[in-house]
């Protein structure tokens, strides 16, 4: 067996799969931008890259795109003589053929591993282009060899903290906030308006104003500074959260999706003194829920074995939390260390386990294991029909978009616990 | 470098993955980032289909990328070779590893000691010629890997049925059931949207091959060379357009077709012609915008035109190559969709401007609640499908 065990995980890198050889791959860094950018309802998206990176990119913008402005994605296609000679104008000229478009108002400009290469200078060229068509231009540097940028969550960070440029000082309203950052994994299933973040924070009288990314305009976002505080609902939100901080005063709190009890209740409690409100009734009842889930999920999954498709939160949080209620992991399927996993694999073996860790992104390197480890739960994609076939319960997600709080933990014990299906543990 | 509002035109190496896809028991290896691999079964995804073909990349980070290292390649494919014991593997540059100067064919070279399976290298990285130079690549380089020299010809090929054109299998589904009541011929290898690498070594055992687009021609021409075995190119759409396709494969076979089996069909269709050309003479279908893959376009425009006497525009391809000449702007096929008695053959892009009783799909992309099940195009049914919709509008 080439994986390996979670004891010899010291960085990402040692998260392979059981062969060198990937078999399906993350997402291009350009997906990103496909899905995130095409929100900005008056802005044209312009992708410069090889015919193949600038074809995926469009078609990635016309089938997942929540809101997919198909006609304001175009591609700048180089050719050999554009890698040879470089790009000669033909960008800028680009630029300004788009902005005659009398309805758009700025235009995201990314590129991609091969401009990035062979050196076209984005930032000079978005410049250029910005003076010569009159209209915002947002360089988004996306490049996937790069280890910075290997993964499409990198591209909608740098994708939102681009719309950071767009936006102006405002007077600052009291009780107002934005949320930054958000899952765009399996997005239909649930929105941040639904999470119980956002409704004890209405109910408090706070209200939001911006969620990015999402629909809005450019005049909107110009307007995003004027809130008393950014919260950062996803960790895509963070740079974002910081260029705020930076050039309009803006504080942020974290407050990302997580089954760890002590972090949620932190983040409510800066939230609370950043925004002047107390919400401890509710928070303590909240609070005492996802105690109840998960003892109940104690009781009923204690002694279950599951592996972790590596589905949000952080894979080793996942498997941290499912640890915590008695189950026993036997493959993580993960994609990197985040800031939290070491405190996390720590927990894990702590508790005695040492579960095999595969890659994300090549789940043919541990299919054979699936079956040979024989989990009672699989939580993630996978072979439905297979699965099933071997008497594997298979859970797609054990966090949804529309669950931030003290609720993540309640709905993912009751995914697990298959509650209002008793059949299913 | 050219500015594109719909779809750039794919490039060679797209192509030569999409038809490579479709073979069961190959093995292809990437060697490039990881999100072009994922992208490739994304958009076969897209295309309806799944890869038959067994697909790797290597990954390639800024180790590779500033030092040149190729030990990953090497590490992939030894791997590789013994978990599958595939008999070739298809190693194929990505286009950071062509701008980078990685010598793929020497890498193949030098790593083909260490592996069992034949290696076969894919130079370019999509950086110098259009999809359809890669589709002939690929078949190309399919031919090339029949083998079994059997005097025996008892069933025929088709070649050129690749996942790029959309309904590709449900039309090689129609040239199949003609064949089989025509000349009660079966089909050994449909090259490649249902053949496996078993099946290209036993191409040669044909007595015929069916090219269905040109960049297929340098296959058939690979196996008329080796085999001897004669080919047909051409497409049949419509009632003449079948017709002279089936006399041309009478002469190709040396024998005489079941005519009588295909007639009930053919006279069927006449007389749907017949009714159509009444409504037409009454306009109440007075022009066709066409658009799609070259043949495509080619074979319908004449049936429409020649057949049934309809004017034909034509209209330039959501991702269609570059040279091709448009009639029509996208401004104006947007005025002639206003205009009764027009009715569209088109991309996926262009038929959701369209209402579905006005268009049929014959172009990528296949998008939901536009794209609607359809039959192939081509043939005696394909063609009653069209007339049927016409005389429906």
């Amino acid at each position: 067996m080439r994986l390996k065990r979670l004891s010899e995980i010291q960085s990402s890198k040692d998260i392979f799969g059981d062969c060198s050889a990937i078999s399906c791959g993350v997402f291009c860094p350009t997906f990103g931008v496909s899905v995130c950018a095409p929100l900005i309802q008056d802005g044209a998206v312009l992708i410069v890259g090889t015919p193949e990176c600038t074809w995926y990119a469009k078609n990635s913008s016309i089938y997942h795109a929540i809101d997919p402005g198909w006609d304001r994605f175009y591609c700048c296609a180089m050719e050999e003589q554009d890698i040879t000679f470089g790009e000669n104008g033909a960008i800028i000229k680009a630029i300004c053929d788009i902005a005659a478009e009398s309805d758009i108002h700025c235009i995201f400009l990314a590129s991609t591993c091969v401009p990035e290469i062979i050196g076209d200078d984005l930032e000079a060229i978005a410049k250029a282009g910005e003076k010569l068509s009159g209209i915002p231009v947002l360089p988004v540097r996306i490049a996937h060899y790069d280890h910075k940028c290997n993964e499409f969550g990198v591209a909608v960070s740098r994708t939102l903290e681009s719309l950071g440029s767009l936006m102006e000082a405002q007077p600052k309203q009291p009780k107002t906030v934005n949320l930054l950052g958000r899952n765009f994994h399996s997005a239909v299933d649930g929105s941040l308006r639904d999470t119980e973040l956002v409704k004890l924070l209405q109910t408090h009288g706070i209200a939001i104003q911006r969620i990015l990314p999402d629909r809005c305009s450019t005049s909107e976002l110009k307007k995003a500074p004027s809130v008393a505080l950014n919260i950062v609902t996803n960790e895509v939100g963070r740079e974002l959260a910081y260029y705020m901080e930076k050039h309009f005063g803006i504080p942020y709190v974290l407050f990302e999706p997580s089954f760890d009890l002590d972090y949620i209740r932190a983040g409510y409690d800066k939230l609370q003194k950043c925004l002047g409100i107390s919400m401890e009734q509710e928070l303590c009842g909240r609070k005492r829920e996802a105690k109840a889930a998960i003892h109940n999920g104690r009781r009923l999954l204690q002694g279950k074995s599951f592996i972790n498709g590596g589905r949000p939160p952080d894979a080793f949080e996942a498997a941290e939390f499912l640890a915590e209620m008695g189950m026993k992991p036997l493959l993580i399927h993960a994609y990197r260390l985040c800031e939290n996993s070491s405190k996390r694999i720590e927990k894990i073996l702590q508790r005695g386990w040492n579960p095999y860790v595969n890659y994300v992104a090549n789940p043919e390197g541990a299919a054979a294991l699936t079956e040979e480890l024989a989990p009672d739960i699989y939580i993630g994609h996978g072979d439905a029909e297979r699965l099933i076939d071997r008497g594997i319960k298979q859970i797609e997600m054990l966090l949804p978009p529309g669950k931030l709080g003290y609720e993540a933990i309640v709905y993912a014990v009751s995914a697990l616990t298959g509650v209002g299906r008793r059949e299913f543990i | 470098m050219k500015l594109y509002k719909n779809y750039p035109v794919p490039s060679d190496r797209m192509g030569l993955l999409w038809t490579l896809s479709g073979i069961k028991d190959l093995v292809l290896v990437e060697f490039g980032p990881e999100g072009t691999t994922r992208y490739l079964l994304e958009s076969l995804k897209y295309f309806g289909e799944e890869a038959n073909a067994k697909i790797f990349t290597t990954m390639m980070d800024e180790d590779v990328v500033i030092m040149g290292n190729a030990e990953r390649l090497r590490k992939t494919l030894v791997e590789v070779d013994e978990m599958y014991s595939p008999e070739y593997i298809f190693v194929v540059e990505s286009s950071v590893g062509a701008v980078i100067g990685m010598d793929i064919e020497g890498l193949c070279r030098e790593f083909q000691q260490s592996v069992k399976a034949k290696l076969l290298s894919v130079k370019g990285g999509g950086l110098s010629g259009i999809w359809t130079t890669g589709v002939e690549e690929a078949l190309s380089m399919l031919a090339e890997i029949a083998e079994e020299k059997i005097s025996e010809k008892e069933n025929y090929n088709i070649l050129g049925c690749c996942a790029d054109e959309l309904n590709h299998k449900a039309e090689a589904d129609a040239i199949t059931a003609m064949m089989e009541k025509a000349f009660a011929l079966k089909v050994n290898c449909i090259l490649s949207a249902s053949a496996s690498i078993e099946d290209c070594k036993k191409m040669g055992k044909s007595a015929l091959n069916v090219v269905l687009r040109k960049e297929a021609l340098p296959a058939a021409q690979t196996l008329e060379k080796k085999f001897g075995t004669p080919y047909v190119y051409g497409r049949p759409y419509g009632l003449d357009g079948t017709q002279s396709w089936l006399e041309e494969m009478e002469e190709k076979l040396g024998r005489e077709g079941n005519w009588k089996a295909v007639n009930v069909e053919m006279e069927a269709l006449r007389s749907l012609i017949l009714q159509l050309k009444q409504k037409i003479e009454h306009g109440a279908v007075r022009k066709l915008v066409i658009s799609g893959h070259s043949e495509t376009v080619k074979g319908l425009t004449a049936f429409a035109s020649l057949e049934l006497g309809l004017p034909v525009l034509y209209l330039k391809s959501a991702w269609s190559a570059p040279k091709e000449e448009a009639a029509v702007t996208e401004e104006e096929y947007r005025h002639l969709l206003e205009e009764s008695g027009t009715f569209v053959l088109v991309d996926g892009l262009h038929s959701r401007l369209a209402d579905e009783k006005r268009r049929i799909q014959t172009a990528h992309p296949i998008l939901e609640g536009i794209t609607v099940p359809q039959p192939g195009l081509m043939g005696i049914k394909g063609a009653a499908y069209i007339v049927r919709k016409l005389i429906d509008l």
